[in-house]
């Protein structure tokens, strides 16, 4: 077990250095340059800004030397707010968009895990009907027109709930309700499909026959039997859907004014904001990474024909 | 065990005379996707979207991309545009006649008012029926979601192929190879899966510019991935099976294999698996329209739709629920086919009893 | 069919049906038979014959929706099992009839240990602590042939190989030493080495603590080496029943002629061809009433194509389904 979670742990280096390579790659090979946005600079002055970012330097140093300054932690400065670096920018909206996607992720799980199990010991009655078809609408329906449509009606008509900020301003935590609603929505109704599945599934195995040939209780079957394999399908989603849930955010925080990172990230595009770009890219990248990575240890955990091979 | 004293029957009756129907894989599946009500359902619904939008050209509805500077924001109705345009117009210089306190209108604004009616009653632009309304530009809703259709469902339909096709060629040859090759072609994979994807189409799109090319380029990069894997697993699983040993004793060349034999066991699941595919790359699509970086104007997707709609949904609602409600129900019929097809195409499936 | 203080089980007429797309499937149409203490029976038949479907039938584990029982009476020391309540049959289950099945490799829960899998059992039916029930596991694990049970109790099931899996299967079930042990096709997924070993071992086991065994199998071998009694089942009905040597010597039905007449034998002469019995078995939906086996007898009558056989029970102890013994009126 600790030999695997060594394993994946150090499999994730050369991985980050290709996802900021390739980021590096991209983001320089695109046409124009962090400059070609501003106005009426004159040539010398444009000059001088290429040497000060060392933009003068053939393509291979550029990225040494910024490979060199990622390693020490050091994130370089942003182009669009000058007087900012990309570690300060990061630092600020960072917690946010990790409070908002944690949040999210985890109404996910807790609600889509139930409402599967649920659904999946009360097969083809009304309440499994109703909620995977509630299910099949929230993955048909995008974040763009469920978050827009919430607000329509929750904050504009009825006034419910505020329409948009963050915790710290005024409203307090209910400012939390629609965002994390809209943004956990889609995955919810994944994770109780796949979930029912999953738990139905492990209901016609072999060795379910067998745990109730022994004489055991349906609630000793369901508990002791089927979660723990049942889990395993669910468990290696939580991986990509909090990778989605990043994602995500970017258009939550568009439409709910969030000062996140996904906001950061588009702004930061459009702006071709070099170094804004690439350190969002490589502080999501290694958040979806540490969330895989977790999540492989706990499927070690529950899978034991994985760790005790 | 030829059955050499029993006596001749009609092929389709066995001795006991009970009828025996020939079934294959695809009869099998299509019936029992029949008896699914809801996916049957989304099976219409799609060919109703499918042979609307590809007819859009030869429907008579206003072109989408003529904006009438008059007809701005109109409510969807089934009366004449040029009425609409008078009642809008009229309520709204009513409010701010009772805003300013006043119980009339005054000589300047009745002028108006009769200049419009005046208008409507000439120009036979007005004799217009917007079913859906128009956006902010005077546009015809219905048909901007028309074409919108087009563009989105044909970036489905095609992101969905390509993809496919990508992954269903490098899937069999790392399958059927394996070894280095197949090696290489899976670490490939391994990588590329773990890349925060979304986030690198956001840089391309944004850097390289927005035309339907790219948006292509990006999405299907992408999207070949699980299909390979699948398509590997299938293949190597079913290498090993019992009927291929057997056609190879028959002296079946590897392609006759791989053609009449694995190819049609793994067609099952590719099928549902793109059925499901084209409802995500529309989302996605509209995703990137969404953030701006989808088609533009004055091309229309749905996405680029619902993104303007989201933009002035207070005072016009509709110019957001109609592109958004028919996105949804087109998203939702096709998950319920795919479901649909999943089922059908497998009948040890968990879904049914 | 007599019933002495010996019989424990008593199956009289069960019948078991599957409602399907395509109809209804008798599978189990009218099945009865005794079991006595100690005795080993053996139900023998081609695959879709209905042997499983009887076994999950006797305790009362046919999957609901598609599949119901139909009818009959399953008596357990003349009490009646299909009407007992849920509580009451989950107490007989493991405990008092025990079941095993077919394919170890999937029987056994993947995600638990051996010793929570064994310990579940012998807590539920037996009140006995954690400690004492582990010991008793390991126990049963030696009996069963299993080396070193102490540490590989606490082993999962993929680390066993398949026969070994079996046995534990088997020391599992005879845990809380039930009177019936129910073998479905216990040895069909293993080896042919290793099928001898659990053969004998099941043998071994069930002679010394008395219990009796329904073994379902379609392998005569299997039959004759272990059975006192055995049962050949054909579409979803016996065809004949009696003592093995009885029916071995002289098999009766054409059918059990035919299955006995098909297996290879080493005295036979070279050049002779192996014999097999010509057609399919049917398909049991809509079965008219007629006997099942007629397309496939070589002495089928006309009123085989009509009427479905009376049983008859014979002098030699064994009871006989075919037109052949018995009048027509």
């Amino acid at each position: 077990m600790i030999r695997f979670t060594i394993r994946r742990f150090l499999s994730l280096i050369p991985t980050i250095f290709i996802i900021i390579t390739l980021a590096f790659i991209i983001v320089r090979s695109a046409p124009g340059g962090p400059f070609s946005g501003e106005r009426n600079v004159p040539p010398e002055i444009l000059e001088n800004l290429q040497k000060k970012y060392h933009m003068d330097e053939p393509m291979p140093m550029q990225y040494l030397r910024y490979m060199g300054q990622v390693v020490q932690g050091d994130l370089g400065p942003s182009f669009r707010y000058k007087d900012y670096t990309v570690n300060q920018l990061v630092k600020q909206a960072l917690p946010t968009s990790m409070l908002l996607g944690s949040l999210a992720l985890a109404v996910a799980v807790l609600f889509g895990i139930g409402i599967g199990i649920i659904s999946a010991l009360k097969q083809n009655t009304w309440i499994d009907y109703t909620s995977m078809s509630l299910a099949v609408i929230g993955i048909s329906v995008p974040l763009f027109v469920i978050g827009p449509l919430l607000k329509l009606y929750l904050s504009l008509k009825h006034d419910w709930l505020p329409t948009s900020g963050w915790l710290g301003e005024r409203n307090g935590w209910v400012v939390l309700i629609m965002p994390v609603a809209t943004l956990c929505l889609p995955y919810l109704a994944s994770i109780a499909r796949l979930t029912r599945a999953s738990v139905l599934d492990i209901l016609r195995a072999d060795f379910i026959r067998t745990a109730r040939a022994k004489g055991l209780s349906e609630t000793v079957v369901m508990l002791k039997h089927v979660l723990k394999g049942a889990m395993l399908p669910v468990v290696s989603y939580i991986g990509p859907t909090f990778a989605m849930i990043l994602t995500g955010t970017v258009v939550v925080e568009t439409i709910f004014t969030i000062p996140g990172m996904g906001r950061f990230y588009i702004q930061a595009a459009f702006n071709r904001d070099y170094t804004l770009i690439l350190g969002d890219v490589i502080v999501l990248s290694i958040l979806m990474l540490i969330m895989n990575f977790f999540v492989d240890i706990l499927y070690g955990f529950l899978d034991p024909r994985i760790s005790y091979k | 065990m030829a059955q050499t004293t029993a006596p001749k029957r009609d092929s389709l009756t066995n001795e006991f005379d009970q009828a025996m129907k020939p079934v294959s894989l695809w009869t099998d599946a299509w019936r029992r996707l029949k008896k699914n009500r809801m996916a049957f359902a989304g099976l219409i619904i799609i060919v109703f979207y499918f042979a609307a939008c590809l007819s859009a050209p030869i429907l008579p509805i206003y072109p989408y991309e003529e904006q009438v500077v008059d007809h701005q924001n109109l409510p969807p109705s089934f009366h004449s545009a040029g009425r609409t345009m008078l009642a809008t117009r009229t309520a709204y210089m009513k409010q701010t006649m009772e805003a300013d306190g006043r119980t009339e209108f005054s000589a300047d604004e009745k002028a108006q008012i009769d200049a419009m009616a005046q208008d409507v009653q000439s120009n036979p632009v007005h004799k217009r029926v917007y079913i859906l309304g128009t956006d902010s530009l005077g546009r015809d809703l219905l048909s901007r979601i028309l074409y919108g259709g087009r563009i989105s469902i044909m970036i489905g339909l095609i992101g969905t192929i390509t993809a496919v096709l990508v992954g269903i060629v490098l899937g069999s040859i790392a399958g059927y190879l394996g070894g280095r090759i197949d090696n290489i072609i899976m670490r490939v994979v391994d990588i590329m899966y773990s890349l925060p994807y979304m986030l690198l189409v956001i840089i391309m799109m944004a850097l390289f510019g927005q035309n339907i090319f790219n948006l292509f380029v990006a999405i299907a990069l992408v999207s070949w991935l699980t299909i390979c894997r699948v398509v590997r697993g299938q293949i190597m699983s079913l290498q090993n099976a019992e009927f291929v040993e057997a056609a190879k004793s028959m002296g079946a060349s590897s392609s006759r294999i791989i053609f009449r034999h694995l190819t049609p066991n793994t067609l099952g699941v590719i099928v549902v698996f793109s059925t499901l595919m084209v409802p995500n790359f529309i989302m996605q699509e509209s995703f990137l329209s969404f953030l701006g970086l989808g088609v533009s104007a004055p091309m229309a997707s749905w996405g680029s739709l619902v993104s303007e709609g989201a933009n002035v949904m207070e005072l016009y609602p509709w110019q957001l629920l109609a592109p958004a409600i028919t996105m949804t129900v087109f998203l939702f019929a096709m998950n319920f086919l795919g479901d649909g097809l999943r089922d059908a195409l497998d009948p040890q499936s968990k879904n049914k009893l | 069919m007599a019933m002495n203080e010996d019989t424990i089980l008593q199956v009289k007429n069960l019948r078991t049906y599957f409602n399907t797309d395509e109809g209804i499937v008798k599978a189990v149409d009218g099945v009865s038979f005794d079991l006595r203490k100690g005795e080993t029976l053996g139900i023998v038949g081609e695959s879709g014959s209905g042997k499983s479907v009887t076994n999950l039938s006797v305790i009362n584990m046919i999957p609901s929706p598609p599949g119901r029982i139909a009818g009959g009476e399953i008596l357990y020391h003349g009490k009646d099992m299909l009407k007992m309540s849920k509580k009451e049959i989950r107490q007989i289950r493991g405990n008092k009839i025990s079941m095993i099945f077919q394919d170890p490799m999937t029987s056994l829960n993947p995600f638990l240990r051996i010793s929570t899998q064994m310990i579940e059992t012998i807590q539920l039916h037996q009140r006995l602590d954690k400690k004492a029930a582990k010991e008793k596991a390991i126990e049963m694990l030696k009996l069963a042939g299993i080396p070193g049970p102490e540490k590989r109790i606490d082993q999962y099931p993929h680390q066993f190989s398949g026969g070994m899996r079996q046995r534990v299967m088997i020391a599992m079930a005879l845990s809380c030493n039930p009177e019936i042990l129910i073998a479905d096709e216990p040895t069909s997924a293993l080896d042919v080495t290793i099928q001898a070993q659990i053969l004998d071992l099941m043998k071994d086991l069930t002679e010394r603590l008395g219990t009796a065994v329904i073994l379902i199998t379609h392998s005569l071998g299997v039959v004759a080496g272990t059975c006192d009694t055995v049962c050949v089942m054909y579409a979803g009905r016996f065809v004949e029943r009696g003592p093995t040597d009885v029916i071995f010597e002289s098999p009766m039905h054409p059918y059990t002629q035919g299955l006995i007449r098909s297996v290879p034998r080493l005295d036979r002469e070279d050049d002779e061809r192996l014999s097999s019995i010509r057609g399919q078995p049917p398909n049991v939906i809509d079965l008219p009433d007629c006997c099942p086996f007629y397309p496939r007898c070589d002495k089928a009558m006309d009123i085989c194509r009509k009427k479905y056989p009376a049983w008859k029970t014979l002098d030699d102890g064994r009871t006989v389904g075919c037109w052949l013994y018995s009048e027509d009126k």
